[in-house]
């Protein structure tokens, strides 16, 4: 991968600059190289600390051609740091004068006709090859998937605030999290509701906006298993930190199976669920009116789909599209009982539930794993 | 040259001594009345740096919020309405009134030897739109919430926010107002009142920068206010300009408002760029390296940047090869100004460099802004700006290049117009304490921040789980922020401390090159009572090399009959 190499070329200036400081020891040289020396020793660090950062992982194609034109910039624009901030700070103190200030005036130079046309052609043709490259590059990004018949399209659907998938013409949708098959061309189609949102999974592509009338489309495709970040990237309104959600990449076998389970009803974990605590939350889910907006394992008639699908809720470290953290039941619980105090701008009601109907409720989404 | 030899205005004294001052009201009503560019340049700046401090006293807020993202101490309304304020004050309140207004109201028409502006009435109404226009902006937090969809206002999420969005509609459309009739003033001003002698291409650098940005504005203001009127007629009127709903479309906006906010951006650092070219003059005792270069490059900056608006739109879904085109456009325009970079580096090159206060701002500006400019090229780069766009990378693009770049210009300008300003030298010691604390607490808070935006952190927003790992990197950059607020402190301190009770200054206390320095400090109200006729962009040195080359008594004829200057070294 081109991940390592860059990260040799800047730590090099970096020594060198210190031995330059060590060398000439002037306090003077000390203290003006402390600025840019601490800018490049955090540089250096930038990329690697953040193991999961899409310059370094990336996990997706098109977001591996997307690191690989940052790496490129980030190696010119070193470059040019290196030497514009090395100039403007030699000549800053090779020609400081202490007072008093000598009789005679400087050389009067008053410009150079050949100096301009080098400082302006040298850089224009540094951005004309950064523009060549990326020019190409974009051919590559821009490649919708259309006529490849193993293309999965994907519609994501932003509202204030959170974000609804639907999968292919299979008639499945999800909400809190996105299902992803690893290894197969994705289509995605953007749109919103309301406001404008932007959709965002910064280790597999760059944000897209959900525009309400418009539809955008991106691909990629997603080159391992795991669990990514995905985020709202364009304020919304209050709730715009917290529209967060889950991406999941999985092998075909598993999402085929997951979609399968969708369409059956039959959400694998908690599917079983009933007993005891289904029976006694079973009438107040009824009364509140959960079942129209959510799909609740044990649950008849629950499956509505405007919230997210509650199967394995109790396993799920944050809630509420990401914005509320879930550490056990009192978390679950101060949740359902005023969503609208813990996440402002959710659509979920406060549906006015005792705090012993709170806690029957929570002990049977406790069952949900 | 020692300041003992022979101070150049003591050739000819340039002004009437002890001139009458002619005016029919004192105090309070004189400064409500008063159609005198310096005064009218006094009250903009004060007025405006007002402004900074309520603007830097939000971004502390913001600061403070993202320090502590589980135990925030606003909550997301009271959040979107602080950051949006901080954005829209220091842009629309302070860096655009302050450089143009103030510094470019008091200096210009000094500067080119004029005794006021062209239409000093004009010039009174200009200034006294701002203080109503920034009050009913802040007066939303009283009127049940101000503007929350942050500076750019984007329908359809600006046309429901609270109430205080459409006073800040008003006051933004009122300001655009001021801005048209200041630009019209500003050209007519320098086109038609230079004294004799002074040709385009023997005018002050900042002249130049003034004249450049006026015209930018000219043209570029009526955009927004279409696009801010639309807004409003959504509100308030039943229009559907922007509702999908209704046949609209919500990109109209966007193209509206960055047509007018991109050169915007230029608004706010082209008149910077000229205080620079000033300074760099003056305390490296050289001319500026490349004169026509860095005139010519300021206009060029002018005309492109009407050329890369929808660079702030490369993840809206644009086709591909208008993104394309924007890229070019943006690339480009790098040109210009990496040609200034160098113009500025060789005039400081083997100069005499002396490190007074608005010299150490001068190089804080060059050493920051090229950091600026590089973090801008990630994000002209389209795929990268994909990944870029809407994080804190371009959170710390922004503030780069216009903290590190206009407003440490703002206080070069500051520490080297106050003493023509009030008549008084300030503390170099104090200026210089402010100024390590100001590029260390800078770089402390926005450095950071490109680290943040890789990483994935989205601006804008008012709270972020802590297993994304974003709070350590947080906490350090509030810390800078306080750091940089406190500079702030030394400076007010510093400026009310020498305004009172400074040294007095003189009429030339930097040995300068421009004509503001050719009168008393602070100038009266006529500004000059004689002036000598102008032979090259430095018309003080000139008269000083006179001075020094005959004997003084010489030294005014020999000027004004254009014999040759002695040559220096």
């Amino acid at each position: 991968m081109s991940s390592r190499r860059p990260c040799a070329l800047r730590l090099g200036p970096l020594a060198r600059a210190s031995v330059i400081a060590i060398i000439l020891g002037k306090r003077q040289m000390r203290r003006a190289l402390a600025v840019p020396a601490s800018i490049l020793v955090l540089a250096g660090t930038a990329a690697p600390t953040s193991a999961q950062s899409w310059v370094v992982a990336p996990a997706s194609d098109n977001a591996e051609i997307i690191s690989q034109l940052f790496w490129f910039t980030l190696v010119l624009a070193t470059i040019v740091f290196l030497l514009v901030e090395g100039l403007l700070i030699y000549s800053s103190l090779r020609f400081r004068r202490r007072a008093p200030l000598p009789l005679r005036e400087p050389p009067q130079i008053h410009g150079n006709t050949r100096l301009e046309v080098m400082w302006a052609t040298v850089p224009a043709l540094i951005l004309i090859g950064l523009f060549g490259v990326t020019v190409t590059r974009m051919g590559e990004l821009s490649q919708l998937p259309v006529n490849d018949p193993s293309t999965l399209k994907i519609s994501v659907t932003g509202r204030q605030f959170q974000w609804t998938f639907g999968y292919g013409d299979t008639g499945v949708t999800s909400t809190e999290t996105l299902h992803l098959p690893v290894g197969r061309p994705l289509l995605f189609e953007v749109t919103s509701m309301d406001v404008i949102h932007s959709f965002w999974v910064p280790d597999m592509y760059g944000k897209i906006d959900a525009n309400p009338g418009r539809i955008n489309r991106i691909t990629f495709q997603a080159k391992h298993e795991g669990t990514f970040r995905g985020v709202c990237a364009e304020l919304c309104g209050a709730g715009h930190g917290t529209m967060l959600f889950r991406v999941e990449a999985v092998p075909q076998g598993d999402f085929d199976q997951w979609i399968e389970q969708q369409r059956t009803g039959a959400a694998a974990p908690g599917a079983a669920a009933g007993g005891e605590a289904a029976q006694q939350a079973a009438p107040i889910i009824a009364q509140k009116g959960c079942g129209g907006c959510h799909v609740i394992p044990g649950i008849p008639g629950a499956s509505g789909t405007v919230g997210p699908n509650l199967s394995g809720v109790a396993s799920r470290t944050r809630i509420a599209a990401g914005a509320v953290p879930n550490n056990g039941p009192d978390d679950l619980k101060r949740w359902i009982s005023n969503p609208p105090a813990v996440k402002p701008g959710t659509i979920m009601p406060n549906t006015g539930l005792t705090d012993a109907e709170a806690s029957t409720v929570v002990a049977f989404l406790e069952t949900l794993k | 040259m020692a300041t003992t030899l022979a101070p150049p205005t003591t050739a000819r004294p340039a002004t009437a001594p002890a001139a009458p001052h002619v005016s029919v009201r004192r105090g309070l009503g004189e400064w409500l009345t008063t159609p005198d560019h310096k005064k009218i340049g006094i009250m903009y700046m004060v007025s405006t740096f007002i402004f900074f401090l309520i603007g830097g006293l939000a971004a502390l807020l913001v600061r403070l919020q993202l320090a502590l993202p589980e135990a925030a101490p606003f909550n997301n309304e009271l959040y979107n309405q602080i950051f949006t304020i901080h954005a829209s004050v220091m842009i629309f309140l302070f860096i655009i009134p302050f450089g143009i207004g103030g510094l470019g109201n008091y200096m210009v028409p000094l500067m080119i030897g004029a005794r006021d502006m062209a239409f000093p009435k004009i010039n009174a109404l200009s200034f006294w739109m701002i203080p109503p226009a920034g009050i009913l902006m802040l007066s939303g937090f009283f009127t049940g919430g101000a503007a929350d969809a942050g500076w750019t206002s984007y329908p359809p999420l600006s046309e429901r926010g609270p109430f205080g969005q459409s006073l800040w509609l008003v006051a933004v459309i009122i300001l655009g107002t001021s801005s048209i009739l200041g630009s019209m003033n500003f050209l007519v001003t320098i086109l038609n009142m230079r004294t004799p002698g002074m040709t385009m291409h023997r005018m002050p650098l900042f002249v130049w920068a003034i004249l450049t940005t006026s015209f930018i504005q000219l043209v570029a203001t009526p955009a927004l206010a279409a696009a801010l009127l639309m807004v409003l007629a959504d509100r308030h009127l039943g229009t559907h300009f922007f509702d999908p709903n209704g046949g609209g479309d919500v990109l109209g906006y966007q193209h509206g408002f960055w047509f007018y906010s991109h050169p915007a951006v230029y608004i706010m650092i082209l008149p910077y760029f000229g205080v620079i070219s000033e300074t760099l003059q003056v305390f490296s005792r050289k001319p500026i390296f490349g004169y026509k270069a860095v005139a010519y490059s300021t206009a060029a900056i002018g005309i492109l940047g009407f050329l890369v608006w929808a660079h702030h739109m490369f993840t809206v879904g644009l086709p591909i090869i208008s993104q394309i085109f924007f890229m070019l456009m943006t690339m480009l325009i790098a040109i210009p100004t990496g040609i200034k970079i160098f113009n500025w580096a060789g005039t400081l090159w083997g100069g005499h460099l002396q490190f007074k206060a608005p010299l150490l701002f001068s190089l804080g500006f060059l050493t920051m802004f090229v950091i600026g400019g590089l973090s801008g090229v990630y994000s002209a780069v389209v795929p990268v700006d994909y990944q870029l766009h809407d994080t804190y990378f371009v959170v710390a693009h922004i503030h780069y290049v216009l903290f590190g770049g206009s407003v440490f210009a703002v206080f070069a300008g500051i520490y080297y117009w106050l003493p023509k300003v009030t008549g008084r030298l300030f503390s170099e010691s104090l200026a210089a304490w402010h100024f390590w604390l100001m590029i260390i607490g800078f770089n402390m808070t926005f450095f950071p921040m490109h680290i943040l935006g890789v990483q994935g952190m989205q601006r804008r927003i008012a709270t972020y789980p802590i297993e994304t790992g974003f709070l350590p990197v947080n906490i350090f950059e509030t810390v800078g922020a306080f750091l940089l607020g406190f500079s702030m402190l030394i400076f007010a301190w510093n400026a009310i401390v020498s305004w009172r009770r400074g040294i007095v200054a003189g009429n030339d206390p930097w040995l300068a090159n421009t004509l503001e320095w050719l009168t008393t400090s602070p100038p009266p109200a006529y500004n000059f009572a004689s002036l000598p006729r102008i032979r090259s962009e430095r018309p003080l040195r000139d008269l000083r090399q006179a001075a020094l080359s005959g004997d003084g008594l010489r030294a005014q004829p020999a000027l004004e009959s254009g014999h040759a200057m002695a040559p220096a070294d």
